[in-house]
């Protein structure tokens, strides 16, 4: 009983949060990018929690689980990638923004190639990427309501989505921070709380390494041996693979949507100088933290301590068995949090690509901002109706796909940002060409790798090398652009 | 150490202090570095 209790608490508050937030919406400034208002430690919880996602919980901890020590690269590679979005990426980008008005990247896009088609192209990729992360959050959200309350998996995603949905669509920019905020900090302290206890229980790090190491020797090791086809699925986990992950994780997740969109809510340029670190350091715990309930949910289920149906059930299994059954559904919330926060920030970057990107800047150029906004509002409610749909009955591929969106990200977005930032030479023919190659090879790679002869690395090391050379090669045999993005016109007004 | 190879410490401690630091880095010298 305790447990419906304090989740539907936990739903009351992020709806009243919500409420409040529709209050501050003026315009569509205030819904997409909270009117550049986030202060330092809002700023710093929104980059962290919309990264901190169910896979940050329930995967990370069941990666550890699976294969041990050698997954450990990924602890460092994913807050790395929170500190890139800020400060090799976002600063720039916040810069420009200040000045011609930018409320999403891909108005950075556009303006810097000075070309709608280059807008129109990363549109289209920011949506795949989006629906099919938002799939597995849907899916992860399942998974966790369907635990707590053993209800039907419609039921859970239907009553959960309309939580999100509701205060997503009510708040805007406003709503997601500000829920996101209580959420990173729930799961703060709650990895903090429980973290401890588990391993604890599973008898302290040192016994837990030498259970580990009594299944296999590797699983204390740095990485798995670099043998291919790998001996026991690790493929993930062995040097080469884990080169391509730094690529993936670091470069890819950096510039996700989802995430980079955050740069353009902070307040100040002060923001931008200590976030990079704080975030890092902040994130770094959480993730090595969880990475070691799933060490120790392994060594607990090998002394059939707990019992773990499936690697992506460490966490809760652990948490489980080793809280007092009173305390522990409090932490349910926590991976609920986890999940929310990256739901709500994909949901509201579908909605302002949607009304933003695409139906003001390329269908209606007159629209005003209350047409954008509703736009932007419905087109939130018919993705989530879509996306669950899809998660109640979830894609066998389900977390291949997930794993090639990042892929997509990588390929796609990378080369035009990172370039257009830095390199005063690449041209909007470049960034077209390398968007498009980036995209259509990420495909074919990783149809290939899935379903023709396994890589020994992840396939998207090989569509973003295609996208850089593409974007090197084609901008160096096209006419340099004239015209510096610093000297570019107002989006807005 | 903690029941762990030596490599796997280095791993595992050394990569975030390395990459903290450079993040440091990056604080002091905000103004040169992101101007």
């Amino acid at each position: 009983m305790i447990d419906k209790i304090i989740v539907v608490a936990y739903f009351a508050a992020m709806l009243f949060l919500g409420c409040i937030a529709s209050k501050k919406i003026r315009n569509v400034s205030d819904y997409i990018v909270g009117g550049r208002s986030l202060g330092f430690w809002m700023f710093v919880m929104l980059v962290m929690a919309s990264t901190t996602s169910g896979m940050t919980l329930l995967g990370v901890a069941g990666l550890g689980y699976a294969a041990g020590w050698p997954t450990i690269w990924e602890q460092v590679f994913v807050p790395l990638a929170c500190a890139l979005s800020i400060s090799l990426f976002g600063y720039r980008i916040w810069l420009q923004a200040r000045k011609n008005g930018y409320l999403t990247v891909q108005d950075f896009l556009a303006c810097r190639y000075k070309s709608e088609a280059v807008r129109t192209i990363s549109s289209v990729a920011v949506l795949v990427t989006c629906i099919i992360y938002l799939t597995g959050q849907y899916t992860a959200i399942a998974i966790v309501l369907n635990w707590l309350f053993d209800i039907p998996r419609s039921q859970a995603l239907i009553l959960a989505a309309a939580i999100v949905v509701a205060y997503v669509i009510l708040g805007g920019l406003y709503a997601v921070a500000w829920t996101t905020f209580v959420q990173g900090m729930a799961i703060i302290v709650g990895v903090l709380l429980t973290a401890p206890f588990i391993i604890s229980a599973a008898g302290g790090i040192e016994h837990i390494n030498s259970v580990l190491a009594s299944i296999d020797a590797n699983m204390v090791e740095p990485f798995y041996p670099q043998i291919h086809p790998p001996y026991a699925g690790y493929a993930f986990a062995t040097p080469l693979f884990i080169v391509s992950f730094f690529f993936l994780l670091s470069f890819g997740l950096a510039t996700a949507p989802h995430i980079i969109n955050n740069v353009l809510t902070a307040k100040s340029e002060r923001d931008f100088k200590w976030s990079p670190l704080v975030v890092f350091v902040l994130y770094a715990i959480v993730m090595y933290l969880i990475k070691l309930t799933g060490f120790a949910a392994r060594a607990m289920s090998e002394e059939g301590i707990i019992s773990v149906p499936k690697p992506d059930y460490a966490y809760i299994a652990a948490l489980e068995g080793a809280m007092p059954p009173v305390i522990y559904p409090i932490f349910a919330v926590v991976v609920l949090a986890a999940v929310m926060s990256t739901t709500d920030r994909l949901m509201l970057t579908i909605g302002s690509t949607v009304g933003w990107d695409i139906y003001k800047n390329v269908i209606r150029k007159k629209a005003s901002d209350s047409e954008v906004t509703l736009v932007s509002r419905i087109s939130i409610l018919a993705v989530a109706v879509g996306t669950i749909l899809l998660a109640i009955n979830p894609p066998k591929l389900l977390a291949f796909i997930i794993w090639m969106g990042i892929g997509i990200m990588l390929s796609t977005f990378v080369a035009p940002i990172l370039f257009g930032l830095y390199w005063h030479r690449a041209t909007k023919e470049g960034a077209i060409a390398s968007m498009l190659f980036g995209f259509v090879t990420s495909l074919i790679f990783g149809y290939y790798h899935k379903f023709v002869s396994p890589l020994p690395f992840h396939f998207s090391l090989l569509s973003f090398a295609v996208s850089v050379a593409t974007m090197v090669v084609v901008s160096l045999i096209t006419k340099p652009m004239e015209v510096f993005v610093e000297e570019e016109v107002a989006v807005r007004g | 150490m903690l029941g762990l190879p030596v490599e796997t410490v280095v791993v595992a401690l050394g990569l975030p202090i390395a990459v903290a630091v450079m993040l440091i880095l990056w604080a002091v010298k905000f103004r040169e570095v992101a101007g």
